[in-house]
């Protein structure tokens, strides 16, 4: 076991957990985060990808107890204040979702990208967003809701 | 006007918030949790199963066998062949054999992986050849599942006069789903004391009917209501959870939570078939098709599915969308012990169009006629018939979508390692000439709102938009006065499963039915002249009619034994034009640049469109390129590559309304047919470049280089 | 669903060693993208040792100039311009890793301590002659890259050691790159790697370093060919003699594998490549 204090969401947190807890386990089953999903459990599908300061990593693949003193942002962080996104006003209105399985997860890398500060055209895109599998969309209107939000 | 705008999808923004409840999302006091025990062995006897260990395991709930099975022990789509859990005999590595149920996923899991079961092995067989050679049974009424013939015309007579015959034998893999989402459902008891079942599932009213069979239950005393689900393309079609789930609630009472890792989904889930497609083509000097004889052999692998459904399509469509007057089609699909093979979108035809594509392109290159020539010359149009004899007399846009393609055919240029391909295909949409109806109905509220009930899965590909966008333009109402009720057994009717392209076309025609019945009482109410939703309600109620049903099945007839018929009431109809690169040293093909143009009949929801298209487009790569299932060694999707967004191309797409009468608004359908041209279309770019001829897929850089030091060609 | 173990999350080095030398069934855990993956699919473990938190372990690529850290993540080396300038073939090895989150997870000093036969980061480290400081409670051991890759997944780090530091050098006046194989480009393992650097002219190759990962049981230094070539005048005759003894080492290496149909007319092609005198002919 183990105390770990950290930051979700812009909140502190401080909780046991167990050692061999992923960050995965924690988020969803126990702060019932399910926005953070399971697609492989071994690192290949960018599904339960978060935000651990401000760089997307998988979940799966984290130890919970690896968090401590950190920040984490999940998809919820997105719309804290009560409205949506850009990005997801985007991906909504470019048709970017359809099962919307990997869309927390591409949303949090595609945000993360945005706010890194680094110049974004559409290679360094897909470069970031090469982590995260999607199945049903094609990646293209992804692709066009990301290049709406950072004007290009 | 709503058809034909690119409206926002209904459930798109709970997406983009996480907030949607998928089906391992839902949590319930008390849950179990379910975990099924599968075989270790291809094909074997169990000798024994010593479960003492795993009932010693803190939290263990029971763990069930096919002994706990109070009605069949048997499911499956046509076919009921497959056992949910294992009498001692076990057909594929993977079969399940037990269900362990424990008060967490990590007792459940640890107990599962505890039980020791001896096997005695037995034969395997792994291939459609040897399954019809062996005398070892795999199922009691031997090892061909069926075998499907479509015949026109005189054969021989058809070589005989070809100026050009081309034979060739194309080979397809095993391909997994790999929706993102695994299968996962939960299940309860409701205040009646039903099993209520909520799941990932492409079609609630079959399993309904499935689970009603496995437990010896009345369908009433069933429901089962759709989970937001994470992709299904054909392989949430036959049971997953469901079954399991509901025998753990039938047995402990408590909710009950399965859920599968992907290595259980890769294990368990149905795969695409291999097809093995031998293939012989004649043609006149001038480019005309004269005959073509083709032997489609299957590996279902250890049960039907839908296996018969896929040699029966791969049958129909074994031209592509060409004319051609003399046609020896026969397709067989074998029993292995392989995984079971089943749905996956295009239903073998993206296989037969690999085939059928290529000896296009050979033909035209033989006869040193240009590939879009030779798709002019011989492509169905309005008045032609089909294999099946079937004559299209309307929504026939097959030539206006080369048409479409053709400028960009006339202006490509051809770099070193570079090379352009077509690929044309065309596709009945619905099932294969048998009633495949779908009904929904429409209710008049207290609340001044309409029920939009909906028995049609959503399961990504935008259904529930569509459909709401075709009962909007019927009504003439906006979004706001419509609520939608959508897969829930009990407030749904049967719309048939989420599968052959089918809900846009038919679940649509049956909400603009029930649209019309009730616009008509709306303006004999008054509605358009403005009386409320309210008040009408109110005399409706009194009148007993607040119910507005629409029901629609197709107009098609059961083929014959020589595969005549009207199998389709309507085809969609794509070509897709593809450059590809290779990279020299490696033998790595990347799809630089593709043009779809794709006869929908109507277009309901553009940007949908493109997106079913453009996500079509990624499988057809992973098709041609990367995917391929190995049985036993692939268990996850480190060694299962499906496209990333670095191998999507740049894509244009093309659409052309070619509209169907007996469809809603002329809309066809789209989700399939955005997927079969393509792979065909990369392999022909690939000749293009390389001079070499894929007869195998995937083609990956290791068959493409041991393909060029062979000689190439 | 990980097994159950005990984890230690020690914040300096002193206590990491210490650890190390108490606990018997211990392994290290740096970004987990390897160990965690191995332990998903089910392999069991009694105690890890994550080391991320150890301070005295870490620092910025380039600070230390040509020191890096093992828990430098692929991201911050291909984030830093300083490798970037001094070391391009490391930059370009670790751009490619999986994928942007594996490359924020995974480290240089996971890579090597998992010693996988396809490890991106290997080749390059390679050539540049990397040394690795293997500490313990007892002292501590300078040993070459080269000489501490045992085996696939085998090194030669005991079992109370940790890597400390990784001293490379840089090379001058080379052109430097990597290229690799892979079904996709991006999570995608390398099924064939090649890291080079070469100091030449037009006419002379005068110095070369060549390493080649996912094609051997350890990635390895083509050493016979880069005697065979470096120093010697530009000629196609005496790099196909010189592909064809690498061939040769590579056969003696690995055995005769079905892989190697493939994989040996690919490393050919991309040598020449390198080389600048490509296959034209197709
Ligand atoms: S679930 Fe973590 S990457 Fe797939
Ligand atoms: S929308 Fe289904 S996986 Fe991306």
């Amino acid at each position: 076991m183990h105390r770990i204090e950290f930051t979700l969401n812009g909140e502190r947190l401080e909780l046991d957990v167990e050692d061999h807890m992923t960050l995965l386990e924690l988020l969803r089953d126990r702060l019932g985060i399910t926005s953070v999903k399971e697609g492989c459990g071994i690192g290949e599908c960018g599904a339960c990808t978060v935000l651990l300061d401000d760089k997307p990593i998988y979940s799966c693949l984290t130890l919970a107890l690896k968090v401590r003193g950190r920040d984490v942002k999940t998809v919820e962080y997105l719309s804290l204040d009560g409205r949506l996104h850009p990005l997801q006003e985007a991906f909504i209105k470019r048709g970017a979702v359809q099962c919307g399985f990997c869309t927390p997860g591409m949303l949090l890398t595609a945000y993360s990208l945005i706010q890194s500060g680094k110049k974004v055209d559409e290679d360094t895109i897909r470069e970031a967003l090469s982590g995260n599998l999607c199945r049903c969309t094609g990646y293209i209107q992804i692709l066009e809701a990301v290049k709406d939000v950072a004007h290009i | 006007m709503p058809v034909g705008k690119p409206i926002e999808r209904l459930d798109a923004l709970e997406k983009v918030l996480g907030a949607a409840k998928f089906g391992a999302d839902i949590k319930r006091e008390g849950m179990l949790y379910g975990v099924v025990v599968r075989s270790q062995k291809a094909h074997a006897r169990i000798h024994h199963i010593d479960t003492s260990q795993a009932q010693m395991i803190p939290g263990v709930v029971k763990i069930l066998s096919f002994r706990d099975i109070p009605g069949k022990n048997r499911f499956g789509v046509l076919r009921k062949d497959q056992p949910y859990l294992s009498e001692g005999y076990v057909r594929f590595l993977g079969d399940p054999i037990l269900l362990v149920l424990a008060e967490s996923e990590r007792a459940a899991r640890e107990a599962a992986a505890s039980i020791r079961i001896t096997y005695g092995e037995l034969e395997g067989i792994f291939g459609p050849s040897s399954s019809a050679l062996s005398n070892v049974k795999i199922h009691e009424d031997g090892n061909l599942l069926c075998q499907k013939k479509v015949i026109r015309g005189d054969i021989q007579k058809g070589f005989s006069t070809s100026d050009l015959v081309v034979e060739n034998t194309y080979q397809t893999q095993f391909l997994d789903h790999a929706f993102l989402e695994c299968e996962a459902g939960v299940g309860f008891l409701d205040e009646l004391g039903r099993i209520v079942i909520i799941s990932s599932t492409q079609n609630v009213h079959y399993k309904r009917k499935e689970v009603a069979t496995l437990l010896a239950l009345p369908e009433e005393k069933i429901r089962v209501i759709q989970a937001t689900t994470g992709g299904g393309f054909g392989g949430k079609l036959d049971m997953t959870v469901e079954g399991y789930v509901a025998l753990a609630v039938y047995h402990t009472k408590r909710p009950v939570m399965i859920r599968y890792t992907r290595s259980e989904s890769m294990l368990a889930n149905t795969k695409r078939h291999p097809l093995t497609i031998s293939y012989k083509t004649g043609a006149t000097k001038d480019g005309r098709l004269t005959a073509i004889q083709v032997r489609v052999v299957g590996d279902t692998g250890a049960y039907a599915s839908y296996g018969e459904v896929v040699a029966q399509r791969a049958a129909v469509h074994a031209s592509g969308p060409y004319e051609v007057p003399n046609v020896y089609v026969e397709s067989l699909m074998y029993y292995t012990n392989n995984p079971p093979c089943g749905a996956m979108r295009g239903f073998g035809i993206p296989q037969m169009a690999f085939a059928h594509e290529s000896q296009m392109d050979e033909i035209a290159r033989l006869l040193g006629i240009d590939p879009l020539q030779i798709r002019l010359i011989n492509g169905l149009k309005r008045g032609a018939s089909t294999i099946t004899g079937q004559r299209l007399t309307h929504s026939v846009g097959y030539i206006d979508t080369l048409k479409a393609i053709e400028p960009f055919w006339r202006d490509r240029r051809k770099g070193d390692w570079e090379g352009y391909g077509l690929g044309s295909m065309y596709y009945g949409i619905g099932n294969t000439g048998v009633p495949n109806p779908s009904s929904c109905y429409l209710t008049l509220r207290e609340d001044g709102k309409i029920g939009f009930h909906l028995g049609a899965c959503e399961i990504g590909q935008g259904s529930d938009t569509v459909l709401l966008q075709i009962l909007l333009q019927t009504l003439s109402v906006g979004p706001e006065g419509v609520e939608l009720i959508r897969a829930d057994t009990d407030l749904s009717k049967d719309a048939g499963s989420t599968s052959a392209s089918r809900q846009t076309y038919i679940t649509g025609k049956a909400v603009q039915l029930a649209g019309e019945a009730l616009k008509g009482y709306l303006e004999e109410k008054g509605f358009y002249r403005g009386r409320s939703l309210k008040e009408i309600y109110l005399e409706a109620k009194e009148e007993g009619r607040i119910l507005f049903e629409g029901f629609f099945d197709p107009p098609t007839t059961p083929l014959d034994p020589q595969g005549q018929g009207i199998p389709y009431a309507t085809y969609a109809f794509a070509t897709h034009m593809t450059k590809v690169e290779i990279e020299p040293a490696t033998m790595r093909c990347r799809v630089k640049k593709v043009i779809a143009a794709h006869d929908v009949g109507r277009a309901v929801n553009p940007v949908n469109i493109r997106g079913q298209i453009y996500g079509g487009i990624a499988m057809g790569i992973g098709l041609a390129l990367m995917e391929e299932f190995v049985p036993g060694k692939t268990l996850n999707l480190n060694n299962y590559y499906v496209a990333t967004i670095k191998d999507m191309p740049e894509v244009e797409t093309i659409l052309i309304e070619d509209p169907e009468p007996t469809g809603p608004y002329g809309a066809k359908g789209v989700g399939e047919p955005a997927l079969i041209p393509q792979a065909a279309s990369i392999v022909n770019a690939i000749r293009d470049a390389t001079g070499m001829r894929i007869l195998k897929l995937p083609c990956n850089f290791e068959r493409l280089w041991l393909q060029r030091l062979s000689g190439g060609t | 669903m990980l097994p159950i173990f005990k984890c230690h999350t020690p914040k300096s080095k002193e206590e990491a060693l210490s650890i190390l030398t108490e606990e018997e069934k211990i392994k290290v855990l740096a970004g987990g993208t390897d160990l965690l993956v191995e332990l998903q699919s089910g392999k069991k473990v009694e105690n890890l040792l994550d080391i991320t938190q150890v301070a005295d372990l870490k620092w910025d690529p380039g600070s230390k100039a040509q020191i890096i850290s093992p828990l430098n993540t692929h991201a911050e080396i291909s984030g830093s311009a300083f490798i970037r300038e001094n070391f391009p073939a490391l930059f370009k090895a670790c751009s490619l890793v999986g994928s942007p989150q594996i490359r924020n997870m995974g480290t240089i000093g996971g890579n090597i301590a998992n010693a996988s036969p396809a490890a991106d980061s290997i080749p390059p480290l390679l050539i540049y002659d990397a040394e690795l400081t293997l500490e313990s409670k007892g002292g501590s051991r300078q040993m070459a890259l080269a000489s501490i890759l045992e085996g696939p997944y085998r090194t030669g780090i005991l079992n109370h050691e940790l890597i400390s530091s990784i001293y490379l050098k840089p090379l001058s006046g080379f052109r430097e790159g990597y290229k690799r194989l892979t079904i996709r480009d991006s999570l995608a393992l390398s099924r064939l790697s090649v890291a080079y650097a070469i100091r030449d002219d037009r006419e002379m190759w005068h110095e070369i370093r060549l390493a080649i990962g996912s094609l051997t049981p350890i990635p390895f230094r083509a050493e016979g060919f880069e005697r065979a070539i470096g120093g010697q005048r530009k000629d196609r005759g005496l790099l196909e003699g010189a592909l064809t003894d690498l061939v040769n080492t590579v056969r003696e290496m690995a055995g005769e594998r079905p892989t190697h149909r493939f994989k040996i007319p690919i490393l050919k092609e991309l040598i020449r490549e390198i080389f600048g005198v490509g296959d034209a002919s197709r």
